[in-house]
């Protein structure tokens, strides 16, 4: 975890920095709808859970409505930095992106070249996770916390990689490829059964890994200004990201019963199946200079 | 006229409000555990419930223990409570806490079967290994039990308010029972020494395992 608070720290010491050394400035706001799919080869559970096939989805996918905010600033030509968050249909602040960007090689009226390097942390739900008990053990009654049967499953990714960026007259696409490492943010639950007709109770404990894997991510963005002032533009944007990365859910599993004395602990590695995240969202720019 | 009314009024309720407040003696007053019951506790849902049923399933035998001042914990009202009257009779009564702290804990609890359990089992032996507990004052984020000797440790002296001053717990007997009915005595050593001894009923033992309609 240490080495990804360092890439984390890089990112935001190399955005004080630009900000630091700002000479040209410009702000941009965007604001965006859009839809967000994950989708995960779910295999069937064997003896132990995969916390990952209780995401929140219908059929292989779970979808999710994302109304986005990101707020950029550029100190001059070549650093860009934004970030960003993102709301879910709760109304609850989910997302959060940082990433900042520097121009490559030498200046050129249609397109250019720049390095990025980006930090995100976005949510999804992880619904009923008490089933793979309930159908298992049909001796014993389960019994899962219901003000958490629902919780989120956060998700961090730290990439760096070269962006391409073309610009004519009104139209500007951008189109990314980085390459990182993804890893879900470590939770704690815990899952009590009660045996009907007898006195035992025992109690599952999970505490999940970080267990960080290779993602890959795409990001395609294409913006046209509809109205361009000396200092000021309001374009329409569209914007896609997909990632792709092979990833397992890591956790120890202890199972307490009658007390909580003499548990039997078990470290679970579920198999790497592919985890595909795709969005896709469009809205309004706004870009002050 | 109106104004000299007001202010009368004024000066009524700022009285009344003024009467309504009062002060309590929130010293402590010290009690000692001297009595324990035994009661009869239904676990073969989810959650255990007092029962006064004397049959129980054999693998869900249960018990709940109550320690508590026989005599009641009535001299923690005695105390007067500082109430400002000024000249006024109180709207409503100052409703003091009375705080109460018993003088001893639990240090051992030992149970023994009255009647032979199984075949390694016989009358007479002492069983408390056999049993875990579980509070009745909450606290704990876990469903599970505690064993007995964790039971006593937990037993710190705590303070209790007027109508609460009973120190319960729930006994949960481990093991599978073959026998047709069993009975349990049930000992508490306390702190200053003493012991508190409680019987349970005959409790019948339902074998035979039939699904709920």
């Amino acid at each position: 975890m240490k080495c990804y608070m360092k890439l984390l720290f890089v990112t935001v010491l190399l955005a004080v920095s630009a900000i630091a050394s700002a000479q040209h400035e410009q702000f941009t706001f965007s604001i965006s709808t859009g839809n967000r799919a994950i989708h995960y080869d779910s295999i069937s559970n064997s003896d132990n859970p995969d916390f990952l096939n209780y995401r929140y989805h219908n059929g292989l996918k779970g979808n999710y409505g994302m109304l986005l905010l990101e707020f950029g600033f550029s100190p001059d030509s070549n650093w860009k930095i934004s970030s960003g968050f993102g709301i879910m249909s709760d109304l609850a602040l989910h997302d959060a992106t940082l990433s900042v960007s520097r121009k490559l090689g030498k200046y050129h009226r249609y397109h250019t070249w720049a390095i990025a390097a980006g930090f995100s942390l976005y949510s999804q739900y992880l619904n009923n996770y008490h089933q793979f008990q309930e159908v298992h053990d049909t001796l014993f009654t389960t019994f899962a916390n219901s003000n958490f049967i629902q919780m989120d499953l956060l998700d961090i990714t730290i990439t760096a990689g070269p962006e391409y960026r073309f610009k004519a007259k009104r139209l500007n696409l951008e189109q990314g490829l980085k390459a990182g490492i993804a890893g879900f943010v470590p939770f704690y639950l815990t899952i009590a059964q009660k045996k009907e007709y007898s006195n035992l109770r025992r109690e599952y404990r999970y505490q999940t890994h970080f267990s960080p894997a290779p993602a890959f991510i795409s990001t395609t963005g294409f913006s046209y200004n509809l109205i361009e002032t000396y200092d000021f533009k309001l374009a329409i944007m569209v914007e896609a990201i997909a990632m792709i990365s092979s990833r397992t859910l890591k956790y120890r599993q202890t199972l307490s019963s009658w007390t909580l004395e003499n548990a039997l602990i078990t470290d679970v590695s579920p198999q790497k199946q592919w985890y595909r995240f795709t969005e896709l969202h469009a809205g309004l720019r706004f870009k002050f200079e | 006229m109106i104004r000299k009314l007001l202010l009368l009024f004024f000066v009524i309720t700022t009285i009344r409000i003024a009467s309504s407040c009062c002060e309590c003696d929130e010293s402590l007053s010290y009690f000692d555990f001297n009595k324990l019951t035994l009661a009869n506790i239904d676990n073969t849902g989810d959650w255990p419930v007092s029962t006064a049923s004397d049959s129980m399933w054999f693998e869900a035998v249960a018990f709940e223990a109550a320690l508590f001042d026989s005599t009641g914990y009535y001299y923690a009202m005695a105390k007067p409570s500082h109430d400002l009257h000024l000249g006024f009779q109180a709207a409503y009564s100052c409703k003091c806490s009375f705080p109460v702290q018993s003088m001893q804990q639990m240090s051992e609890i030992n149970i023994y079967t009255l009647e032979s359990l199984n075949d390694s089992l016989p009358a007479g032996a002492n069983v408390s290994r056999l049993f875990v507990a579980q509070s009745t004052s909450g606290g704990s984020n876990s469903t599970l039990y505690v064993s007995l000797p964790d039971l006593c440790n937990s037993s710190e002296q705590q303070r209790y308010y007027y109508g609460e001053g009973v120190e319960s717990f729930r006994l949960f007997l481990k093991i599978p029972v073959s026998s047709p009915f069993v009975r349990f005595e049930m000992v508490i050593k306390l702190t200053d020494d003493r012991e508190l001894t409680s019987q349970t009923r005959r409790i019948y033992i339902r074998h035979q395992q039939t699904s709920p309609l």
